[in-house]
């Protein structure tokens, strides 16, 4: 599951995610870092479900940071998306691919976030979520 | 290729379109004709079938309108003129002005272009025209701006000087950073690879002799009727690279089969929907309409080397560029098309519908493209140079 963890201007200076980390010995992986002296945006992905993703989740709102769980990481918009390819083969984990009718798919367990697809895309149809 | 390029042996286009109007032709889409002829053999496959459809869609660089906007009051000759804050071109009379895809929005930058333009126009929807003029006695006005809509033209004319490609290079790169082109993103070191073309449903490729596409072929384009007026800029046929310019009425045309689009970091262009019907007049054209992608060969070309003679890392087909994986020395590499596949389908089919259904009649071009045409580099002259430095 994808996380969107917004910190406040005062959490900002505190090593919130290392002690998190540390503390549940949870290896998140960070997709995306917007982070400046009045707040801060991280996107990570959390291999966990269930019990464990609710006690991660609380274990960083306890710490007053605000949690958003994010089914998808990037949405397509299939009324522009012409089937055409041109974010299959730069997809550098093979998370994109033709399904049925050459619908594209985007596999959100390989996804890491990185942005290529949606630059590479033609017709600007592949946004973040 | 038959003996005499274009003879119709097998049958006359005056036949085909008898058969067309009484409901008696066969009309495949060259993926149908291929499994025709699978099943049932080249031989018998072109006595049995009238006309072969194809179809591409993909991005055309070389494609604009013309556009005729009418005059004001007081009117104005036109010296410069951006539609959507997108410059056209001004070198005509007063009120013609000519929307090439690749021009960029002098306030958006990449992200709109000409073909962006030539989509909203085709979609209905409103364009912001400006012009400046210096003014002269016959036409004294000096600035104009205000808003069309395709309706409010008197012509709208797609004149796309280069088109459909017969096949193009497939491209990747070899240095350690990732590049921008017009190829798509190419990943470091070989990462992927990306190609363009229809292969077996390429309109060119399944009249690789030029046997019946020529200047008057009626033609799919962006889902009205256009014409090929003429071989297309860079037309090099005896390699596979022919080209047609083509033409028709933006008004009849349809925005699902004429794109806006961005290749980030490189620019703006336009993804043209285009078929032709290739009419079996002969056993030859019967052939190429029968190629296949295993057939139709390509190189893969490193595009990390800014040079006009890149360096081909493999020959490859499009059978293997479509399978999504080629194979570069050790390593398989994921390779994807920029062309949309699912929409070239769809202009074969609608093609093929249209002849079914005698909206559609085929014709004899009035003269045939050159099927041999040399592709000259630009060479930089030593006198020229001097030239300028003085």
């Amino acid at each position: 599951m994808n996380l969107r963890l917004l910190y406040r201007p005062d959490h900002v200076k505190k090593p919130i995610l290392a002690e998190i980390v540390l503390r549940k010995k949870v290896r998140l992986n960070i997709l995306d870092a917007k982070v400046n002296g009045q707040k801060g945006e991280l996107i990570v992905s959390a291999p966990l479900d269930g019990e464990q993703l609710e006690d991660l989740i609380k274990a960083f709102e306890a710490e007053g940071v605000t949690v958003e769980t994010l089914p998808r990481i990037v949405d397509i918009d299939r009324g522009k998306c012409t089937s055409c390819g041109a974010c299959i083969s730069p997809c550098p984990v093979s998370a994109l691919s033709f399904g049925p009718s050459d619908a594209l798919l985007l596999d959100e367990n390989r996804c890491v976030g990185c942005r290529v697809c949606v630059d590479a895309c033609p017709f600007r149809a592949i946004k973040m979520a | 290729m038959s003996d005499v390029r274009g003879s119709e042996t097998l049958r006359k286009y005056e036949e085909i379109n008898d058969r067309i109007r009484r409901g008696e032709a066969t009309v495949l889409t060259a993926d149908e004709f291929i499994e025709a002829v699978d099943s049932s053999g080249l031989q018998k496959a072109a006595k049995e079938v009238d006309v072969v459809t194809t179809g591409t869609f993909g991005a055309m660089c070389s494609s604009g309108a013309f556009l005729n906007f009418g005059h004001s009051d007081p009117p104005i000759k036109m010296l410069h003129c951006w539609l959507n804050d997108v410059p056209a071109y001004r070198g005509l009379a007063a009120v013609d002005a000519y929307i090439g895809a690749t021009a960029m929005s002098e306030t958006k930058g990449f992200e709109y272009g000409g073909g962006h333009v030539i989509e909203d126009l085709v979609s209905g929807r409103e364009i912001k025209v400006r012009a400046d003029a210096y003014g002269t006695d016959c036409y004294p006005r000096r600035y104009i701006e205000t808003t069309i809509t395709l309706e409010d033209l008197n012509q709208a004319i797609l004149l796309n000087p280069r088109n459909a490609y017969e096949h193009y290079n497939a491209a990747t790169n070899g240095t350690s950073r990732t590049i921008f082109t017009y190829m798509g993103t190419l990943l470091p070191n070989h990462g992927n690879v990306t190609f363009s073309g229809s292969g077996q449903l390429s309109p060119l490729y399944k009249d690789s002799g030029f046997e019946t596409i020529g200047i008057g072929t009626k033609i799919f384009l962006g889902g009205g009727v256009g014409y090929v007026i003429g071989e297309g800029t860079q037309h090099c046929p005896q390699k596979q690279f022919g080209t047609i310019m083509v033409r028709g009425d933006l008004k009849q045309m349809s925005a699902h089969y004429l794109r806006g689009a961005t290749f980030h970091r490189y620019g703006t262009t336009l993804y043209v929907g285009l078929g032709i019907p290739v009419p079996i007049i002969n056993e030859g054209v019967a052939r190429t309409a029968a190629l296949r992608d295993s057939d139709i060969l390509t190189d893969i070309l490193d595009y990390g080397v800014p040079s006009r003679n890149r360096p081909a890392v493999k020959r490859t087909s499009y059978e293997e560029l479509k399978s999504g994986k080629v194979r570069i020395g050790d390593s398989e590499i994921n390779s994807s098309s920029l062309s949309s596949f699912k929409i070239a389908e769809e202009v074969a089919e609608d093609l093929r519908d249209r002849i079914l259904e005698k909206r559609f009649l085929l014709n004899r071009p009035a003269e045939l493209l050159p099927n041999e045409r040399e592709f000259k580099p630009l060479i930089e002259k030593a006198s020229a140079k001097i030239a300028v430095r003085s």
